[in-house]
This record gives C-alpha cells, sequence and structure tokens, in this order.
C-alpha cells in the first residue's frame, strides 16, 4: 500500500513539473485548492480581483519592462530583477528554517528556473507571486531530501510539509514588493535628499543637530526637506502604485488605528 | 486608512527603514549567484522535460540504501534521455541511440563531456556538482537540454 501511494505520488510531481510552465500564463484560472498551482493563482486572484483597488500593482510597468528587458538578452535588467526579488526568496528560506547552503540552493534552483522560463512568461506582473510559490517548493523539496538523509524509513513527503495558508503568503509576496519599491525609490532619490534618509533612519539615531552639522541646513529646515524628499519618493511609479492600490505600509495597523497625521 | 499611512512622513520614514533592514539581511553573494544565472538564458537547444525520477517514486516508504542508484527519464521530441545516477558517475542513454556527445553543465563551473557509443550510451565521470543540466549535442546538428537536476 505504502509503494501505491509513492507511485500515485510521483505522478503527481510528475504532473506538476509539466505544468509549472503554464503557471504564468494561466494562474488566476486554476481551481484545485490543494495545488499550489493554485496557492500562486489565488494570490494573483486576490490582487486583481476581491481587492480590486490591487489592480495598480498588478499592473505595475517596472516588473513587465524588466521580464520584457531580460528576455531580449538585457543583463542589467535580470541583474534588477534579482535585486528586487532575492530578499523575498531569502525571508522564505528563513521562515523554513534552511541554513546557507540549502539557502543558496534553493535561490540557485528558483532563479535557474526562472531563466528558462523567461521567454513562455505571458503575466509578468504575476511574477513575485511564481517566486514566492517556486521558492516554497524548492524549500520543501531541500527539507524532504534532508529527511531522506538523515533518517532511514518513512520519509516525509513534500506535501505534508505545512507551508503558510494563502493570506500569510500572500502578505509575504506584498511585503517583499513593497520593500522592493521603496529601496528603489530611494535610490531613485537626488544624493542630498538619499542623505539625509540616511541619515534618519541611522541607528543609533541621530540628533538634529548633528545632521543640520552634517548637510549643512538649519535644523529648523530639517523637516521640511524631509517632507519634499518624501513627496518625492511617493510620486516613484513603484510607489504610487503601491499607494493608489492602498497596500499597507509595515506597522500599519490592520485593526483600524490610523497614523497620525 | 493605507493611504493615510503612506501620507504619515513618520510612518514613511519607518517604512524605508524596514525595507532596507530586510534588504541588508541578504547577503551580496547570494544575490550575484542569482545575477550569474543569466548566462543559461537563451541557450539554442530544445528543452527536455523530466518524465520520470525515481528519487520522487521512492521517497515514500524505501529505505535509503535501496534508493540507490537514481534513475531519471527526460523527453524531448524526438528521444528520450535515460541516466543512471551511480555513486561516482552517471551512466546515460540517448533513445534512439545517435552519434554525438553530451555535456554535463554544472551551474556553476566547467563542463564533463562524454562521447557517445554506437547504442546510445554515454558515461559522465566524476559525477557533475549540483545542480547540473545535460546537453546532448547530435551530429546531426540537433541540440537537447534537460532540465536541472539536483543529486
Amino acid at each position: 500500500m505504502p509503494r501505491r501511494a509513492a507511485v500515485l505520488r510521483g505522478r503527481g510531481l510528475i504532473a506538476w513539473r509539466a505544468m509549472e510552465g503554464e503557471l504564468m500564463e494561466t494562474a488566476p484560472g486554476l481551481s484545485s485548492p490543494r495545488t499550489m498551482q493554485a496557492m500562486a493563482g489565488s494570490a494573483v486572484r486576490l490582487r486583481s480581483g476581491r481587492r480590486g483597488g490591487m489592480t495598480a500593482m498588478h499592473d505595475d510597468p517596472s516588473v513587465a519592462a524588466l521580464v520584457a528587458r531580460a528576455r531580449d538578452g538585457d543583463k542589467q535588467a535580470w541583474d534588477a530583477i534579482v535585486e528586487r526579488y532575492a530578499p523575498l526568496i531569502w525571508s522564505i528560506c528563513r521562515r523554513y528554517r534552511l541554513d546557507r547552503a540549502d539557502t543558496d540552493d534553493v535561490g540557485q534552483s528558483v532563479w535557474l528556473r526562472l531563466v528558462d522560463q523567461l521567454g513562455v512568461i505571458r503575466d509578468p506582473a504575476a511574477l513575485p507571486g511564481w517566486i514566492a510559490t517556486t521558492t516554497r517548493r524548492e524549500c520543501g523539496r531541500v527539507i524532504s531530501a534532508a529527511r531522506r538523509r538523515e533518517v532511514l524509513g518513512y520519509a516525509q513527503d513534500v506535501a505534508e510539509i505545512p507551508d503558510a495558508d494563502p493570506e500569510a503568503a500572500e502578505a509575504e509576496v506584498l511585503m517583499a514588493e513593497r520593500n522592493a519599491a521603496l529601496r528603489e525609490a530611494f535610490h531613485q532619490l537626488p544624493a542630498r535628499c538619499q542623505e539625509l534618509i540616511s541619515l534618519l533612519i541611522a541607528d543609533p539615531p541621530r540628533p538634529y543637530a548633528e545632521i543640520s552639522d552634517k548637510l549643512g541646513i538649519p535644523v529648523g529646515s530639517i523637516g521640511p526637506t524631509r517632507a519634499r524628499c518624501l513627496n518625492r519618493l511617493r510620486r516613484y511609479p513603484a510607489v504610487a502604485a503601491l499607494i493608489s492600490a492602498g497596500a499597507e505600509t509595515p506597522g500599519g495597523d490592520v485593526n483600524g488605528q490610523p497614523a497620525v497625521g | 486608512m493605507a493611504s493615510q499611512q503612506w501620507d504619515d512622513d513618520d510612518h514613511l520614514v519607518a517604512a524605508i527603514d524596514e525595507a532596507f533592514r530586510a534588504g541588508r539581511e541578504v547577503p551580496r553573494d547570494f544575490i550575484e549567484a542569482g545575477q550569474a544565472t543569466f548566462t543559461w538564458h537563451n541557450i539554442d537547444a530544445e528543452l527536455a522535460a523530466l518524465t520520470f525520477d525515481s528519487a520522487t517514486e521512492a521517497a515514500m516508504a524505501v529505505r535509503a540504501e535501496e534508493v540507490s542508484p537514481r534513475f531519471l527519464s527526460f523527453t524531448a521530441n524526438q528521444l528520450t534521455i535515460e541516466l543512471e545516477v551511480g555513486p561516482d558517475e552517471i551512466v546515460g542513454q540517448i533513445v534512439p541511440p545517435q552519434p554525438g556527445h553530451a555535456d554535463a553543465c554544472p551551474a556553476r563551473g566547467a563542463a564533463i563531456t562524454a562521447a557517445i557509443d554506437e547504442i546510445g550510451c554515454f558515461i559522465i565521470r566524476p559525477l557533475p556538482a549540483s545542480p547540473f543540466r545535460l546537453h546532448f549535442h547530435a551530429d546531426s546538428g540537433v541540440s537537447v537540454l534537460t532540465t536541472w537536476i539536483t543529486l
């Protein structure tokens, strides 16, 4: 009976492999709730459907543009994609408590797979969800391979490893997108704005007098300068898309405590 | 509510701080390894998909000693590539047999090349670094590349 189950399970894995190329093309239409494709599909649906406002991010032009350029062989665009989403892979591996070697293994598998798929991506805006799903699956693979090595006997199947519930998975992807947008927007700011914000978020915090000294602006101008810089940052397309989509900022209180402003 | 948070300067500065904190956790060489995979873009070959892997078939109930060697099958339009992974070499076969050579290409590092004999067999020795993919070059010009193989 276990052997039969193993064979059936094996077939399932093969079917999943065969379908994986379709993920990016057809994600929103999938219906089986038990498959990982469906998880990715529901993430996409959430963005473009139930939370109507999310469509703005779904259409984020920069992800699509980067994918299109990378597909045409632009290495810089590929580097930017990796720069943007490597933290997402990293944080998922941390959650699965993988060590560094396994994390490297997972990261490499995800990127190698994406390189192969670049030519067939139909919906580049679904890319973060695909990366997250593929990363979780690779984490499962690494963990069950380690168990097979350690334990002689019954190995745990990938499917039995508890995955994040769909909402937590969605939140993970959204947070990574928000962080990436903010980092990119920051790097597009004028040098003086970058300097000021860096000092404002320095650890330990710098007193205004020191900031004033370093930047050569009066203490009284720090607040208004900061406001101008942040306004610029809010107008950066990826950030503007998040704002119009109604995405949460970190520390955003979902229970309805509005920020003072 | 959420837009108020984006409007609030203190909140936004805290969000930027958080974004950089998350970014700093990621080692530079982890990102660079991902960027280096782009060398695999647009390889001019047909992709052969994995259609059988004894490791996933046997994962459920078989003792680890019995799992070895591992068998893998990859299927392309005109041919299949069968691999048997032993402790220190890979024995492969192209079905139907055709003359050419096979390269085992690790993600990083040099490929290991093997000639293909008259019955389509070849031996890759030593084991390539994992992950790797097998690239079959037929003398006829046919070029087939497997998906990534993790040992």
